[in-house]
């Protein structure tokens, strides 16, 4: 019997096996082959009913309607943003440095508060000359006073844990604030600072948006295929969901003799297997939502499908995902939600649209040309989807925002209502550019104004390097044709909650942040060394051609500056207690491979898997890191500390009661 | 609607059977449809009547339309009472069909994509469960009417593998991917969680009580386990509980279990499932679980190289039915006899699994249809809408009634506004079915067949008033009722006018001009008062012709002499007004615009990306619709056509085959591939809608039961 150890996460979609390192380097490079061919060939694009979808290409019919929607009807405050526009200049919260900066029109600093590092997102009150800043480790919401040409902190509102989205409601009241770590919706009464409400959400929640009539808002979240529709239009907010995720598989390749009159929609036996995700997609990345005009809700997003539908003819040269090489497993996408207006009934209309943006993420309408405009974060790009709340919605301009101080990495747009120009946040440089185009053609933007360097970063130069990788999509040297970045899976060096079919393998998605530094061995077998091997062959997996030494020294000092996950409020501390109690005690065992400041020994045990030996993984931000295992077969703490995963005999577990298991599972989401 | 109606297919399967059987009767006289007959003498009551023994097999009045699957059925679940079913097609529409005889349209569930449901009666209703493509959980109720409203939902958060409404309708079991096991209320509270160690439950079968249930748990490979579990009503207050009953029970078959090769018995006690296969038979397992005794043996006459999918009819009979046509086997569990039963049809869509089997009754996805089977009286029918991709469509003058007409079928005549449910159908020729329908008055209607075949109908009694006809051919009409004149435009560029009255046809005037575009004029032009029609040339030369000219019968050498160059420099038109305005789109450097020329005096605007296809103007004058075209998808936008302002826009889908205003300018109509709208034409707003059309029972399925076009139905948008 293997010793007792409780297996959680480890690293695979990034930080993955080598152990069929040798093999795969000699079949990979066949596959290259072919994949520069065909790459070639069809300029660069996917094929197999992948092809480049171009800036924006609608699956389904418009949401939208005729009229154009009265001007200005959307004030930019109804969701957070990195950015906003006021009195002409504008005002930025940097989340490196955690400053917060008030600029001129032509991009010139003109003062600075700093708020905390992490800050995420602010909206500004116009009204009442004033913004509202999510302090993401100081737990508050920072009140700043934007009198006199000043930034002046006037208040400051406790939240809870991990402050992110913010919503200004239409009649500046309420504040909508999102929470990462104790994933809750809140409602604040601006006048006092006072909670009014509070909503429990699910992982990783982010961005938060109030319809321009304030009857409804909308949350989104990394990790769940859905967005959370608020109904505020009462005194008991109600929440329902819309879903981003497709609802049909792919389907396989029907081969065999039974699947040739089998059962199943797919064709393939694991298409039926309620337990396979062979052929699903789902939604990802969903970082922020802005409503345009007649109540529509567009919620840029990722769809990944981490099991592609190959049938029997994966093989051991199968791409990410297990696919052929050729259809690309993640792709982007835009949903575009058409609510009821106040007061009418009705069911939500939904459209998506594909887009060629990379991870995009910021947007920003403008309600006087009904024109929205969203940015790809992992391909520094712009575009400006004209019509946007019409039956004649369609793409405008594409620009790419990029020059000698490298590249962008775009996390917050704005919109100047004087002129209709675009302020973009570049959060690698720190810097502002402002751009000067016309909706109603294709014409490229006027380049106005790029600021100067608007803040110090936290990080060494080589970090800093690093981060860029990090993020960048469209790289060939990364992932096959660059469809997919480090952050596709690992969003702020997150999880992506998904498992990953791998060389006949189904991996887990692990935690990078905080599981770096002093963790090694990497990948779920532990056949890694160190991380800059791991980086190495992970590219390798991943199909790009290859990242050099440097940036691999550049990818690893930018992951091992990432601070862990924020854990959840504690609300029982003597539940906690007692769950580390058990934790540490004989009863269960755990700390006899789980200890230390990473709770790992390093080491690896062979659990009766399809892998040789699995590595005992770090347990750090375990809160944030399901699944667990590394196959992802425990959804839950309390699924895997109850034995209800493929993973059995580690630990004491089967003698847990439920009020132990309860104690475990609290102390466990401290870590 | 008739609460005695609806009802009436609510009330179970014998009930049900009795419905569905006049509905057979009604579909052995659909036959009838096809070949002409007198109509109603009672408008009022149209002649869809249930007991006509005329009408079609939806003889129930809709208080909402039914929608038809616009894609092959891929998933289908039935309620333990046989009575209604639920299906998911190949695009993700979800529908509710109310009744398995043929008496209710399917409705449409407003879920995209659902990955598991069910369905059971509910009173007058129903309770829809089902687990939305995010993971998470919607629970629906569905009145007496038809309306459908969303009661509760479970967060995606925790994702569920499925959700089982429990005969009743009162209370589901929610199946969540941690293995937990929940009991929820219709509003999706929860009244019970049930977790146990190493108890990991992939999927659920329930008994026909409520009560008993059981839970199936994976091992490795395809093997699994069989848990009896009951809902238990707790007396001490503390509300229903969840319970394991006896011990778990293995099985090892050959491949993994699904709903269709794993079922349980109404009563609970027996569990089979599609074990392995023998030579060129397949064994079945039967799990005793009331007795823990080894696994019986059954075989069935299915060819090893077919996967069999199993439904229980009663307790110890079981349809062991295939997915590629042959024969169905009634299986005796208690002797193991087999005994031959119709089969579903064959399916290479959803290879087998859009099927289920409650009290008897077989519901199997056949396209767009559903075929539905009982076993017991050994009857079946396929249920569906003979086509939903409407050709033409035409709106009275005054706006009281709209006609629609499709390829394959006869026209349906539906009112609008206070004739809103009254519905009237006209044959077509037997084969030939309708391209085109245009109303001369509120009594009168033009009906054009596909061979060319032109009828004038009093269509509330159904006769035929006079017919002509043109051979074949037809790109285009052109009705103006008010002057009595129609306009046939035919690809080989001759267009003919009729004169139409309510006595008959007059024509056809033959104009042999080589145009490739053309269109009628209510009032003339300034510069050609008198004229009637106008056409384009491929040399851009525009003639006009008044009604008294061709009357005269001109000579070719006369009508090529005729004519106005358009000038260098101008736009051909892609139409031309009352007025006399010309409508167009042009390029101004790299910037598409629309354009209207009054006799001189240019307006434009700037069009929006993609391409206009065609421009309508209304018949006043006052308003145009263009149609736009990007990528893959069309929309109508109309304008003002002095100010060229937008008015609205509406999407139409992919593709539309007509777009016409009533003579009123009061509405804009679509036919579209995938069903027909009426807007108001000041708003944009659908008044009336219909996307299926003639929803019969029939022996069998018609072709177009596989005329899915994998685009969402204009209904669901």
């Amino acid at each position: 019997m293997p010793r007792a150890h409780l297996t959680v996460t480890a690293l695979s979609c990034l930080i993955a096996t080598s152990a069929w390192g040798i093999a795969e380097a000699r079949s990979k490079s066949i596959v290259q082959q072919r994949e520069v061919e065909v790459f070639q060939e069809f300029d660069g694009r996917f094929m197999g009913g992948q092809v480049d979808p171009g800036p924006f290409t609608l699956a389904d019919s418009p949401v939208g309607e005729g009229q154009a929607p009265a001007s200005n009807a959307v004030p930019a405050s109804l969701h957070g943003s990195t950015i906003a526009v006021y009195r002409s200049g504008a005002v930025v919260i940097d989340p490196d440095s955690g400053m917060l900066v008030r600029t001129d029109a032509q991009g010139n600093k003109v003062t600075e508060l700093a708020v905390g590092p992490g800050a995420a997102q602010l909206v500004v009150d116009d009204a009442n000359e004033r913004l509202f800043v999510t302090d993401r480790t100081g737990d508050r919401i920072v009140v700043v006073s934007l009198a006199k040409g000043e930034l002046t902190q006037v208040d400051a509102f406790s939240t809870k844990a991990e402050p992110f989205g913010l919503a200004l409601s239409p009649d500046g009241r309420t504040l909508l604030v999102t929470t990462v770590a104790d994933r809750t919706l809140t409602a604040f009464n601006v006048g006092t600072g006072m909670p009014e409400w509070n909503l429990e959400l699910g992982p990783e929640p982010r961005g938060v948006a109030i319809s321009p009539q304030g009857h409804e808002a909308m949350v989104t979240f990394l990790t769940t295929g859905a967005v959370a529709r608020v109904d505020l239009s009462t005194s008991t907010p109600r929440m329902s969901f819309m879903t981003l995720d497709p609802g049909t598989r792919t389907a396989s390749p029907q081969v065999g003799l039974h699947n040739s009159f089998g059962n199943g929609s797919g064709g393939t036996p694991s298409a039926l297997d309620p337990m396979s995700d062979e052929g699903k997609s789902f939604a990802r990345n969903a970082f922020g939502v802005a409503y345009v005009g007649h109540n529509i809700a567009v919620v840029p997003h990722q769809l990944s499908t981490p099991h592609l539908a190959s049938g029997d003819f994966e093989s051991e040269a199968s791409g990410y995902g297990g696919g052929n090489g050729f259809t690309s497993p993640i792709n982007h996408r835009l949903a575009f939600f058409a609510t009821p207006e106040a007061g009418d009934s009705g069911s939500v209309r939904t459209a998506m649209a594909a887009t060629n943006l990379h991870q995009p993420r910021a947007l920003a309408y403008d309600g006087n040309s009904d024109t929205l405009y969203v940015a790809g974060f992992g391909s520094d790009n712009v575009l400006a989807v004209a019509d946007v709340s019409q039956a004649s919605v369609h793409a405008s301009w594409q620009h790419k925002v990029a020059d000698t101080h490298g590249a962008c990495g775009p996390d917050g747009l704005a919109v100047d209502p004087s002129n209709g120009q675009v302020l973009v946040y570049c959060s690698l440089t720190r810097r502002v550019v402002r751009l000067a185009g016309d909706p109603a053609t294709n014409a490229a933007p006027v380049l106005v104004s790029h600021s100067g360097e608007l803040a110090d970063s936290r990080l060494s130069a080589e970090a800093q390097r690093g981060r860029e990788l990090f993020r960048r999509g469209n790289a060939q040297e990364i992932s096959t044709f660059g469809a997919m970045a480090c952050a596709s899976c690992h969003a702020e060096t997150r999880a992506d909650g998904l498992s990953w079919r791998l060389q006949g393998s189904n991996l887990q998605t692990p935690l990078l942040g905080g599981r770096i530094a002093g963790a090694h061995p990497f990948k779920w077998d532990g056949k890694d060394p160190d991380i800059r091997s791991s980086l190495t062959n992970t590219v390798q997996r991943l199909g790009g051609f290859g990242i050099n030494v440097t940036q691999a020294d550049e990818l690893a000092a930018f992951l091992e500056s990432v601070e862990p996950p924020r854990a959840p409020s504690v609300e029982d501390p003597m539940a906690v207690a007692r769950g580390k109690e058990l934790f540490e005690s004989d009863v269960t065992g755990c700390a006899s491979c789980h200890y230390g400041p990473l709770f790992t020994d390093q080491q690896q045990y062979d659990l009766d898997t399809n892998l040789s030996d699995v590595d005992t993984p770090s347990l750090v931000g375990l809160a944030t890191s399901a699944p667990y295992y590394h196959d992802g077969s425990a959804r839950t703490l309390e699924a895997l500390l109850r034995g209800n995963a493929s993973i059995h005999g580690m630990g004491q577990i089967a003698t847990l009661t439920d009020p132990q298991i309860d104690d475990l599972v609290q102390y466990l989401e401290t870590l | 609607m008739s609460g005695d109606h609806f009802a009436r297919a609510l009330v179970g399967r014998v009930a049900s059977f009795m419905a569905g059987a006049l509905a057979l009767v009604a579909v052995s006289n659909l036959g009838a449809c096809h070949t002409p007959r007198e109509g109603t003498d009672k408008p009022s009551e149209g002649t869809a009547g249930p007991n006509d023994g005329q009408g079609p097999a939806s003889g129930v009045p809709y208080s909402r339309p039914g929608v038809a699957h616009t894609s092959n059925i891929d998933m289908v679940a039935i309620s333990s009472d046989g009575a209604a079913a639920l299906s998911r097609d190949q695009i993700g529409g979800t529908r509710l069909w109310p009744a398995l005889d043929g008496s209710r349209e399917p409705l449409p569930i407003p879920v995209q994509g659902p990955q598991q449901f069910s369905v059971q009666p509910r009173g007058d209703g129903f309770t829809v469960a089902v687990v939305d493509s995010a993971g998470g959980a919607k629970i629906f109720d569905v009145d007496e009417q038809g309306e459908v409203a969303e009661l509760g939902a479970l967060a995606p958060f925790q994702p569920l593998f499925g959700i089982y409404v429990l005969p009743g309708g009162e209370r589901a079991l929610a199946l969540f991917r941690d293995h937990s096991i929940r009991l929820v209320d219709r509003t999706a509270q929860e009244l019970f969680r049930f977790e146990e160690s190493r108890f990991r439950p992939t999927s659920l079968r329930l008994g026909a009580d409520g009560k008993r249930f059981v839970a199936l748990t994976r091992g490795n490979g395809n093997e699994f386990e069989v848990q009896s579990m009951r809902v238990v009503e707790d007396d001490g207050g503390e509300g229903p509980r969840l319970r394991l009953h006896g011990a778990a029970r293995p099985a090892t078959p050959s491949q993994v279990a699904t709903e269709t090769t794993a079922v349980l018995s109404p009563d609970a006690t027996r569990f089979v499932v599609v074990d392995r296969p023998t030579n060129n038979e397949w064994e079945l397992a039967v799990i005793d679980l009331a007795e823990k005794v080894e696994a019986k043996k059954v075989t069935v006459r299915v060819p090893a190289h077919v996967v069999p999918n199993l439904g229980f009819v009663s307790n110890d009979h079981l349809l062991v039915s295939t997915a590629e046509g042959s024969l169905s086997w009634l299986v005796d569990l208690d002797d193991g006899s087999n005994h031959p039963r119709a089969s579903a049809p064959q399916d290479f869509v959803t290879q087998g699994r859009a099927q289920a089997v409650g009290a008897g009754i077989q519901a199997a996805a056949h396209g767009s249809w559903l075929y539905v089977h009982d076993v017991d009286d050994r009857s079946h029918r396929y249920l569906g809408y003979r086509d939903f991709q409407t050709q033409s469509v035409g709106i009275s003058p005054k706006g009281q009634w709209v006609a629609w007409a499709y390829m394959s079928g006869p026209i349906f005549v539906e009112g609008l506004g206070d004739n809103e449910g009254e519905r009237f159908e006209i044959n077509s020729e037997p084969g030939v079915g309708t391209l085109k329908v245009r109303f001369l008055d509120e009594e009168h209607l033009v009906s054009i067949s596909n061979m060319g075949g032109i009828l004038l109908h009093r269509w509330r009694d159904g006769t035929h008033v006079d017919a002509a006809g043109i051979q074949g051919g037809i790109r285009a009409l052109h009705f103006e009722p008010s002057l009595g004149v129609m306009l046939i435009e035919r690809h080989n560029n001759d267009a003919r006018l009729f004169e139409v009255s309510t006595e008959g046809f007059a024509g056809p005037y033959i104009v042999a001009d080589q145009a490739f575009r053309s269109g009628l004029l209510a009032e003339g032009t300034k510069r050609h008062p008198e004229a009637i029609m106008w056409t384009l040339d491929s040399a851009n030369k525009l003639r006009h012709y008044g009604l008294e000219e061709l009357r005269g019968d001109p000579s070719q050498t006369d009508v090529m002499a005729k004519g106005d160059a358009i000038l260098p420099g101008k736009v051909a038109p892609l139409a031309i007004d009352r007025d006399g305005r010309h409508y167009g789109v042009r390029w101004n450097g790299s910037t598409m615009e629309l354009f209207v020329d009054a006799d001189g005096e240019v307006k434009t605007k700037v069009a929006a990306s993609g391409d206009i296809s065609g421009i309508v103007p209304s018949p006043s004058g006052k308003a145009f619709l263009a149609i736009h075209q990007r990528g893959q998808s069309t929309s109508l936008s109309a304008h003002d056509s002095t100010s060229l302002e937008e008015r609205w826009s509406f999407s139409t889908g992919v593709f539309h085959n007509e777009l016409v205003w009533s003579p009123d300018d009061r509405f804009v109509a679509v036919a579209a591939s995938t069903g027909a709208v009426v807007l108001d034409a000041e708003t944009g707003k659908p008044v009336h809608r219909r996307c299926g059309i003639e929803f019969v029972a029939l022996g069998a399925a018609p072709a177009t039961a596989f005329n899915g076009l994998n685009l969402k139905s204009m209904c669901e948008q």
